[in-house]
């Protein structure tokens, strides 16, 4: 409970400025909608009056959502982890590719007896999250930074752009791919 | 709930403000799911992907709709006389006058004739164009903020006198109006009465009847 309360809150993500906007945009437009339903709800002449002048709170989140929609879909996405935190679970929906820019993260997979076991170590240069998502699978392993790490964050369009156009990245990024799903054993 | 009112049906029928109002909470509702979802599934992606429809839905699309369907549910809203009654300390009496089907008084008649339905206090309370529409906004924050402080006093009164135009604004030209000389200077509406030198009230009265317990006595809260 306590961790789908914190992923819903917009601190729960360390993003960059687009991801606060994209927060930021959220909380003005739940705001109001809360407040226009209440209004219509309890027919209240002060929420009335709430919405009728916070509606501009409202525009406000439509415009930031617009601001994000144009600048965010071109670059890749600077994200700050802290050491320990999951920056994606074994079974998550695989959306992106990611590349260390500092620090260390750790590559775990679970054992038959539910623990967790450091199978990687990857550090500045690195990248992951590329095989599940070439795959068309869930994520088959957890990363977690081992210390504070900054990672840049790539869309899977974005990814595949570069992959199905550049000869020499497709072939890294195999490369890459087929000696982890030998390192990571059977069980892929 | 249906109550016969001197003739004429009272009942609660659904009308466009009432759609707009579920409609807006249903938008509402939506909205803070999506957003909801978006923070869960999505977290911190921005638009790639799936995660692009939903902002573009719970950012975009949907508010745009609520601030439409919301702003109309509440302009139509409160011009309506049940707005007006939500202050029920200080319009109650004005409000059962004007449902009385055996009322005598200006507003009872006009109810009972279904003149400008729903919107009774709203047609005769506000005058003509945009600037009597601001100024009817204007005069109902003033009032909303008066009821919601208790800063009010009973009896409640009218900051100014009732002009003639709010009665002329539709009686002026019908047929009933310039067949009565009192009203006319040969084919205009008499100078007295355009220049509110003698009010309509004066002859037609009284505009609400109000029993006397009432009107009397500072509102406690």
């Amino acid at each position: 409970m306590l961790g789908l309360t914190w992923r819903v809150l917009p601190g729960g993500r360390h993003g960059d400025w687009r991801s606060r906007l994209i927060a930021a945009a959220q909380i003005a437009v739940a705001l109001i909608a809360a407040i226009a339903g209440l209004a219509m709800l309890t027919r209240s002449p002060m929420l009335f009056i709430a919405f009728s002048f916070g509606q501009g709170l409202m525009i406000a989140g439509t415009v930031l959502f617009v601001v994000v929609a144009i600048f965010a879909q071109r670059t890749m996405v600077g994200e700050e982890f802290a050491a320990g935190e999951t920056i994606f679970r074994e079974g998550d929906v695989s959306r992106h590719v990611y590349v260390i820019k500092s620090g260390f993260v750790e590559v775990l997979t679970r054992q038959a007896d539910g623990a967790e076991q450091v199978v990687k170590r990857l550090g500045p240069g690195d990248h992951f999250g590329e095989m599940a998502l070439l795959r068309g699978v869930p994520r088959n392993a957890t990363v977690r930074a081992a210390t504070a790490a900054e990672v840049f964050r790539m869309s899977a369009s974005n990814f595949m752009a570069l992959y199905t156009s550049l000869p020499d990245f497709q072939a890294q990024f195999n490369k890459t791919m087929a000696a982890r799903l030998e390192e990571l054993g059977p069980r892929q | 709930m249906t109550a016969t009112v001197a003739g004429h049906s009272a009942a609660a029928q659904w009308g466009l403000v009432d759609w707009a109002m579920v409609l807006t909470v249903a938008l509402a509702v939506l909205i803070l799911l999506g957003i909801v979802a978006a923070r869960v599934i999505y977290r911190g992606a921005q638009t790639e992907g799936g995660a692009l429809w939903l902002h573009l839905l719970t950012l975009g699309i949907f508010p745009l709709c609520l601030l439409g369907v919301g702003n109309l549910a509440i302009q139509e809203y409160v011009q309506e006389q049940r707005f007006c009654a939500t202050c029920h300390l200080t319009m109650k009496p004005y409000i059962d006058d004007l449902h009385d089907p055996k009322g005598k008084s200006l507003a009872a008649l006009h109810f009972q004739h279904r003149f400008k339905p729903d919107v009774e206090c709203y047609a005769c309370h506000t005058n003509y164009g945009l600037s009597g529409y601001l100024e009817a906004k204007l005069t109902g924050l003033r009032h909303v903020y008066k009821y919601t402080t208790r800063t009010f006093e009973l009896p409640i009164r009218m900051r100014e006198p009732f002009a003639n135009v709010q009665c002329l604004k539709c009686h002026d030209g019908a047929k009933r109006f310039v067949e009565e000389e009192l009203h006319m200077d040969g084919e205009r509406v008499s100078e007295a009465l355009r220049r509110d030198q003698t009010s309509c009230g004066k002859c037609h009265k009284p505009a609400h009847r109000i029993p006397a317990r009432a009107g009397t006595g500072r509102s406690a809260g």
